[in-house]
């Protein structure tokens, strides 16, 4: 037992060893220090674009759809969108984006404010897309992170029915 | 027949054969980890299990621990010790897949890739961690120490 003990600590402190220098080799390393978020951790962005991809919480999101000032975009498959979604939001689905979005002439327009946004703060579609986004040239895009999740707990209200990018258009 | 058993998983050709397969397994598992341990990150994250603060240390730590366990079970050092630990890492494994299976999350495995393309049903991968319990068992109740080896001798 006590060899086992003793071999244990051994290995982990091995381990641990390799693994701090091989992180302070590599050029981009894990901020081993920081709080794990997944903004941060997503593959950066292209050379010279800035990261504009910020979160925006549910109370920020309720007065910017009251303002209207926003286009809300929902990331998730066509049928969870149709089963329900945030009032106002439109249906992008990651998979569907050339479909629904790069064969068009008329897109989102550039200037205005998007948000983004999927199931829960763990899916990566909706952060996904405002990468893609950003990368087609829109400047000010958002994440809302907690996604349908924290806005059907909050018993905000949510509509059904599918609305898509082309109705956006028209 | 007990005993034949027992000599046949104890011998030297069986034991070298469970000791590379299980070492090699976990040195091939490490390999994708280690080269991008910003995405094994966002698979740790993904399981829920872990609180924030540790994703990023347990991402970086977690695949140098299976290489070094790997390497020192197929060079032949430690090996009791280091069987019964890559035995309670595959317990970890197949007790967090199997929480994830059961709430009904689809997450990536991040087994062996921590690329999507990797995805799979959960059922195999909890599966396939039972299987290679095998070879730990094996090593851990037929291993006969060099010490005791040479005494008997």
């Amino acid at each position: 037992m006590k060899k086992f003990l003793l071999d244990t600590v051994l290995i982990i402190a091995i381990s641990l060893s390799c693994a701090v220098l091989y992180n302070y080799l590599l050029t981009d390393p894990l901020p081993l220090f920081k709080i794990y978020n997944p903004l941060d951790s997503d593959e950066p962005l292209l050379m010279g674009e800035q990261p504009f991809i910020d979160e925006i919480d549910v109370e920020m999101l309720k007065i910017l759809k009251e303002r209207d000032e926003i286009v809300l975009i929902d990331a998730r498959v066509e049928k969870e969108f149709r089963i329900s979604h945030i009032p106002g939001a439109v249906s992008l689905p990651i998979a569907e984006f050339e479909k629904y979005y790069l064969n068009r002439s008329k897109k989102f327009p550039a200037d205005r404010m998007i948000v983004t946004y999927c199931s829960d703060r763990y899916c990566i579609d909706a952060l996904q897309l405002a990468r893609m986004l950003v990368r087609h040239g829109h400047e000010n895009v958002f994440v809302y992170l907690e996604g349908m999740e924290e806005w059907t707990k909050l018993n905000l209200p949510v509509e059904a029915g599918s609305f898509h990018t082309d109705q956006y258009e028209k | 027949m007990k005993n034949r058993i027992a000599a046949f998983l104890g011998h030297y050709s069986v034991q070298f054969l469970c000791r590379i397969i299980l070492g090699g397994l976990f040195i091939y598992a490490s390999l994708d980890k280690i080269a991008r341990p910003h995405d094994f990150a966002r698979i740790i994250y993904d399981y829920r299990l872990v609180p924030d603060f540790a994703v990023y240390w347990i991402a970086l730590i977690l695949p140098w621990f299976e290489m070094i366990c790997g390497l020192l079970l197929v060079s032949g050092f430690m090996v009791r010790t280091t069987t019964i630990l890559l035995g309670l890492l595959l317990v970890v494994f197949i007790s967090a897949l199997s929480f994830n299976a059961l709430r009904g999350l689809d997450i990536s495995c991040g087994c062996f890739t921590v690329s999507d393309t990797g995805q799979g049903s959960l059922l195999w991968y909890i599966l396939r961690d039972l299987l290679f319990l095998i070879p730990v068992l094996i090593l851990i109740f037929f291993h006969q120490e060099k010490k005791k080896t040479a005494k008997a001798a």
